[in-house]
């Protein structure tokens, strides 16, 4: 079976840095995929060009079996290839409502009402703020709309990228648990994290990407014994989550 | 009462109209990040575009009216988009001023190639004025048409932005541009809908205004002023409040209409000020707006290449200038030596802009305006043909501008721009045509019946009012000023001053009072400005209001800009096109419109290479002469044999300037491989390259994309390994500047 | 008592809370850490201490001063220099003319000699690149540019964003004893790092902002050991949600 995104030998730069030394990855349909890895290890990039937003400089991604390097990142997006960035993926001055009407581009196009009703059965929190500019709801609504926009249109293929960042643990966990909920529906998704625990628990299969490269790849429980090395370089464990990126 | 209820209905459709396109220009600028100073010059266009289907081809009212905003203006923004200013994306905010500037002066040279000026046009308001009587006023029926346009478009505004998919796309965009994209919604549809609609926007306002004033193309134009203020007072942000402040410019500039008149003293005075009203009320809104706060460093496509003037390389500029200077005085016919004498005091006030815009990257656009009050204070004060009046000029320019920019110095460079557009419109419209009048017993006639005579001034021996002798002095004014530039550039000010421009922020948290710095630089600027124009004046002996005009202001600013404004042969090349008769005698009566319109396609073209032709083309070009002694000598004997020979009557006088102009052809084509040979010989690389580069490492990637081999080159030097450099920072920036070209890819 | 407090300081955006009612002091001669995740707040209350920002409520004292309402420039007369997160050099001026600019904006007035440009560059380690433009420079090396440049106004306090980023591990130690040098000779110093093990060896008191709130103060072992600070990093037990708190009234809206 072909995996629905692949990533072969890929390589990226910034300006005159490289920051992938090729990468290999692969994902099939409807399985979650967890890249774990410190601070400046290329994972948002990674996901970049994934989405097509960073032209890789080497290497090809393939999605669905086809070559996708440099592909339209706006043509991706209406194919249903969808990322929420790391911060908040929310417009913060249009309203909850508007932020969800964003997503019906889409080719199956739903009506905006029939939008807003999935986004609110998803998260029902959001259906008393539907008025309410996102820009002044909590970390975690934010974090949720981007979620439930991201879910409405109905995408093949979902990005994540630092779900966790900035946010208590407990919303931490709803939302993983959310993501939980998604990958049920068949969706596949490559999600970036730093919070490996949360992650582990959510992904079919994880990697470990430090310094641009693949240091290790397989199931999640294998992958759990491993992180500290990749992270910590020996450190007291207490004192360290690599907190934030960039 | 029935008075000032007419006042008011006239007053609520003028805001009408002002609202009309402020928020066309409110809806640009938020969306596309460009503040389009040609605004109104496209409702210029607009309103003579309708002219010519409505009145001279007979076109039936609606049609042409609907024809002009709804197919032609969208068209026409659909063109700007595609052709400028999509290319503006992650260029200096000075950049995106000046491109919109050209657009402007394109327009206006534009309307006057295809509309005669000196034929008088007039458009007639809708329902060839006529209208219902309620409570003992006729009500034109226009005007109840044009309030319903002005509500019809806010809440057509209203509804775009808030309930259609791409009305919110575009807010979504100003939000956040990179997760627009992610969203699906392509940066460009979001850009281009914004100039179709703003575009349409502008038209109808100029439409609609037009049968208030004659039609021609300046008025017009500058009614974009009426429109900035409303839309400051919306903080070029809120369309509900620029909304309001239409209102506010619309009455206030009827009302002033009605009743200004009614006063009774100092009425001579005060005639001028009514054109001059939304100018005030601009002046309020920024004197009330909250300070914007101090940013870093923009994310930025494009890097300024500003070498720092060296006072050796200064000394070979001036020792041609002064050559030049000297051929020129004494073998041009005294009519062409006397029309070019105009060219010093030009050079200066284009001089006087690189530091505020070269060095400091504020936008003026009201340099000329200086030069006007220059040349207004040496008429005054330079009767017994007194040097001392030069200083006077610089020192009263200086002053008035340091007032002039006190209210903006707390706001960002966009508004500076804006007030300074603003005081050269109300110098225009008001002070420049004001009788004298007598301050503390001393009077003071500024352009009295339209004309202000100077004398030149006498030091001494030196007696400068033979054409030679004051073209000589000229050139050496000139010189002075480009020391005073050079010295700035190299002192202490010019650093904080280019440090001001990098990174605002950095430069408060050191310790630097920016404000005092903007304020510094203006002030100097306005000074050496003040100087040229009084330098102007005393060349031409006599001038009139016309040529310190707002729009000659432009075109003065665009020639700057392209030669290359931290470029101090920038000024010189504002005066060669502006004040001598070469240009002037090569197109005829035509010649302002055609250095007008040529000046302004090339501005056009800044976009794309916003650091100007003399950095990047005539240096680079003349840098191997400057370094050939033989080429250099050479060029210089043969332009003094030839300078000679025609003082001696031995060739005709017009082969000296091909003759020049042969060797200005020449002498970089044998410089250049003599340079590369001379490298060659020696064994090294020429000066100016770095070991292991393929070019010196500040121009790295200019000419050519940088190679494989130089970045190894970099990072072996700097000992990087590369693979631990951290990114952060790359991608924070990659996600601004990165928007524009994953827009453009 | 701290030279630079702020107490009680609230910033928003919007109805985003950035900072609630945060009150912390930076002592003389020794290094304070402020650290948590990305969007707790770190990057503007350093504008808030700067003065690019002003708070909604609260204050910021410097050396008993309420400097609240007082320009930026003001503020680093009196003595408070910074590095950004993201670089704000001056690109298009030299290496050394950056840091000499530097030396001359401190008040002409201001007691004592300035310091020689040369000498700082020394300092960072980057004589070698004192004629470099600026915006040449590496984001490393421009962290290193920016501190020298920073002690050029010869500060009483100093406020270090993300100094270590983009350094390796080599250039971070040699970056620490500098630090420790800095203290040593007197200085206030505040440090945002993400990097705990320069965290942990310089830094004699941490302060630990989450989502805007001051979570936690002490001594770095203190702090490491303390449980909340676990739980905010690494999750292992429940608490609050501080996140459903902060819905606010629409004002983004006008």
């Amino acid at each position: 079976m072909t995996p629905l995104v692949e990533l072969r030998g890929v390589r990226a730069r910034h300006g005159r840095v490289e920051v992938l030394h090729g990468v290999d990855l692969a994902v099939d349909a409807g399985q979650v995929l967890a890249v774990l890895g410190p601070n400046g290890a290329g994972k948002t990039t990674l996901l970049r060009v994934l989405a097509g937003l960073h032209p890789p400089s080497g290497g090809e991604v393939l999605l669905g079996g086809r070559r996708a390097n440099g592909a339209d990142p706006v043509d991706l997006a209406r194919r249903g290839l969808c990322l929420i960035p790391e911060g908040r993926g929310v417009f913060p001055s249009l309203t909850v409502r508007e932020n969800l009407w964003m997503t019906t581009h889409r080719p199956a196009g739903l009506s905006r009402a029939e939008v807003e009703e999935r986004a609110v059965a998803r998260f029902p929190r959001l259906g008393q703020r539907l008025r309410q500019p996102a820009g002044t709801m909590s970390g975690g609504e934010q974090q949720m709309l981007a979620l439930a926009r991201a879910l409405v249109c109905e995408p093949a293929v979902l990005l994540l990228d630092e779900l966790s960042m900035g946010l208590a643990p407990l919303v931490v966990a709803e939302l993983y648990a959310s993501v939980r909920a998604i990958a049920a529906d068949d969706v596949t998704i490559v999600v970036v994290e730093q919070f490996a625990a949360a992650v582990l628990e959510v992904a079919d299969t994880a990697a470990v990407l430090v310094e641009g490269r693949v240091a290790a790849a397989g199931p999640p429980a294998d992958i759990a014994g491993q992180l500290s090395g990749a992270y910590l370089g020996g450190a007291p464990p207490a004192d360290h989550r690599p907190a934030g990126t960039t | 009462m029935h008075e000032f209820l007419v006042f008011t209905i006239s007053g609520l459709t003028t805001a009408g109209i002002y609202a009309i396109s402020a928020s066309g220009l409110t809806l640009t600028y938020v969306t596309t990040g460009v503040f389009n100073i040609a605004h109104g010059a496209t409702g210029m266009l607009a309103a003579f575009t309708y002219w010519q289907l409505a009145v001279a081809w007979g076109w039936p009212v609606p049609l042409a009216l609907l024809f002009c905003v709804l197919v032609a203006a969208p068209l026409f923004g659909l063109l700007l988009e595609r052709v400028v200013m999509r290319r503006l994306a992650g260029a200096p905010e000075s950049t995106r001023l000046v491109v919109t500037v050209a657009v402007l002066v394109v327009l206006v040279s534009a309307a006057q190639w295809l509309w005669d000026p000196s034929t008088f046009r007039r458009t007639q308001g809708l329902f060839a004025g006529r209208g219902f009587e309620a409570g003992g006023i006729l009500v034109p029926y226009n005007d109840v048409v044009v309030l319903g346009v002005a509500a019809a478009v806010a809440g057509g505004l209203w509804l775009l932005l808030h309930v259609s998919r791409a009305g919110v796309a575009m807010r979504a965009r100003v939000d956040d541009p990179s997760l627009a994209i992610l969203n699906g919604a392509r940066p460009a549809t979001s850009a281009r809908l914004a100039w179709m609609i703003g575009t349409s926007l502008a038209a109808l306002a100029g439409i609609l205004i037009a049968p208030k004033l004659t039609m021609s193309a300046i008025p017009l134009t500058l009614l974009i002023v009426n429109a900035y203020a409303a839309a400051v007072i919306g903080r070029l942000r809120s369309l509900p409040m620029t909304f309001a402040g239409a209102l506010v410019v619309g009455l206030a500039a009827d009302y002033a209409i009605g009743y200004v008149p009614k006063i009774s003293y100092g009425q001579q005075y005060l005639r001028g000020v009514l054109p001059v009203i939304p100018v005030l009320v601009l002046l309020v809104a920024l004197l009330v707006l909250r300070a914007s706060r101090l940013r870093g460093k923009p994310a930025l496509a494009i890097r300024e290449i500003t070498p720092t003037p060296t006072w050796a390389g200064t000394g070979v500029f001036a020792a041609a200038v002064a050559f030049g200077a000297v051929i020129a005085a004494t073998t041009l016919a005294k009519a062409d030596l006397y029309s070019s004498t105009a060219l010093w005091g030009l050079a200066i006030v284009g001089l006087s802009m690189v530091p505020l815009v070269g060095y400091a990257g504020r936008i003026s656009l009201c340099q000329l305006s200086f030069a006007g009050i220059g040349a207004a204070v040496v008429s005054h004060a330079g009767g017994g043909s007194n040097p001392a009046a030069l200083l006077a000029a610089a020192a009263v320019a200086a002053i008035v501008g340091a007032v002039v920019s006190l209210p903006a110095l707390r706001l960002s460079g966009i508004y500076l721009a804006l007030l300074t557009g603003a005081f050269a419109v109300a110098l225009d419209n008001w002070i420049f045509q004001l009788p004298a009048f007598t301050v503390l017993g001393d009077q003071f006639a500024l352009f009295t019946n339209g004309t202000l005579s100077v004398e030149r001034f006498a030091v001494g021996p030196l007696d400068t009012t033979s054409d030679r002798a004051f073209f000589l002095t000229g050139a050496a004014l000139f010189l002075a000023a480009v020391a005073v530039v050079v010295a700035v550039r190299r002192g202490e000010l010019g650093q904080r001053l280019i440090a001001v421009k990098e990174s605002p922020a950095a430069a408060a948290t050191l310790g630097m009072n920016v404000r005092l710095t903007t304020l510094a630089v203006f002030t100097l600027s306005a000074a050496l400005a003040g100087l040229g124009g009084g330098v102007y004046a005393s060349a031409v002996r006599s001038t009139t209001p016309d040529a310190f005009s707002f729009f000659t202001g432009l075109t003065l600013l665009l020639i700057v800009v392209v030669a290359g404004v931290s470029s101090i042969g920038s000024g010189l090349a504002a005066g060669l096109l502006l004040g001598t008769a070469a240009v002037g005698s090569a197109t005829g009566d035509d010649s302002a419109r055609v250095t007008a319109t040529v000046v302004g396609l090339a501005a056009l073209a800044l976009a794309a290479n916003p650091n100007g032709l003399i950095p990047s083309v005539l240096r680079p070009a003349y840098e191997p002469v400057r370094r050939s002694p033989a080429v250099l000598a050479g060029s210089v004997g043969a332009i003094t044999a030839l300078w000679v020979l025609t003082l001696v009557d031995a060739v005709a006088p017009n082969v000296l300037p091909l003759g020049v102009l042969l060797v200005a052809v020449a002498a970089p084509l044998v410089a250049r491989p003599l340079a590369g040979r001379a490298a060659a010989t020696a064994g090294t690389e020429p000066a100016g390259r770095d070991e292991g580069l393929s070019g010196p490492l500040e121009w790295l990637g200019f000419d050519a994309p940088v190679g494989r081999a130089d970045l190894d080159a970099i990072d072996a030097r700097l000992a990087l390994d590369t693979a631990r450099l951290d990114t952060g920072p790359h991608l924070a920036s990659g996600k601004t500047v990165g928007e524009a070209r994953v827009g453009a890819a | 008592m701290a030279l630079l407090e702020i107490r009680d300081v609230t910033v928003r955006y919007g109805g985003h809370v950035a900072l609630r009612e945060v009150t912390l002091g930076v002592e003389a001669g020794r290094v304070t850490g402020l650290i948590g995740p990305n969007g707790a707040g770190k990057t503007t209350l350093f504008n808030v201490l700067t003065g690019l920002l002003t708070p909604g409520a609260g204050r910021v004292l410097l050396d008993g001063e309420d400097v609240t309402r007082l320009a930026p420039y003001r503020r680093a007369r009196r003595g408070m220099a910074r590095t950004f997160q993201i670089l704000e050099l001056f690109g298009q001026l030299t290496a050394l003319e950056n840091v000499a600019l530097a030396t001359r904006l401190r008040r002409r007035t201001a007691a004592g000699e300035r310091p020689d440009p040369g000498a700082l560059l020394e300092r960072v380690g980057l004589s070698a690149f004192a004629d470099r433009r600026a915006d040449t420079l590496p984001t490393g090396l421009g962290r290193r540019l920016e501190l020298a440049r920073a002690l050029a106004v010869r500060p009483r306090v100093l406020l270090l964003d993300e100094p270590a980023s983009g350094q390796d591990p080599d250039e971070t130690a040699a970056f620490a004893d500098l630090l420790g040098e800095l203290a040593d000779e007197g200085l206030a110093i505040l440090l945002v790092e993400h990097d705990m093990t320069l965290v942990m060896r310089v830094c004699a008191h941490l302060y630990v902002l989450d989502f805007g709130t001051l979570m936690a103060e002490g001594d770095p072992a203190s702090v490491r050991a303390d449980p909340r600070v676990r739980e905010a990093y690494l999750g292992t037990s429940t608490g609050t949600d501080p996140g459903t708190g902060t819905a606010g009234a629409g004002t983004l809206a006008r």
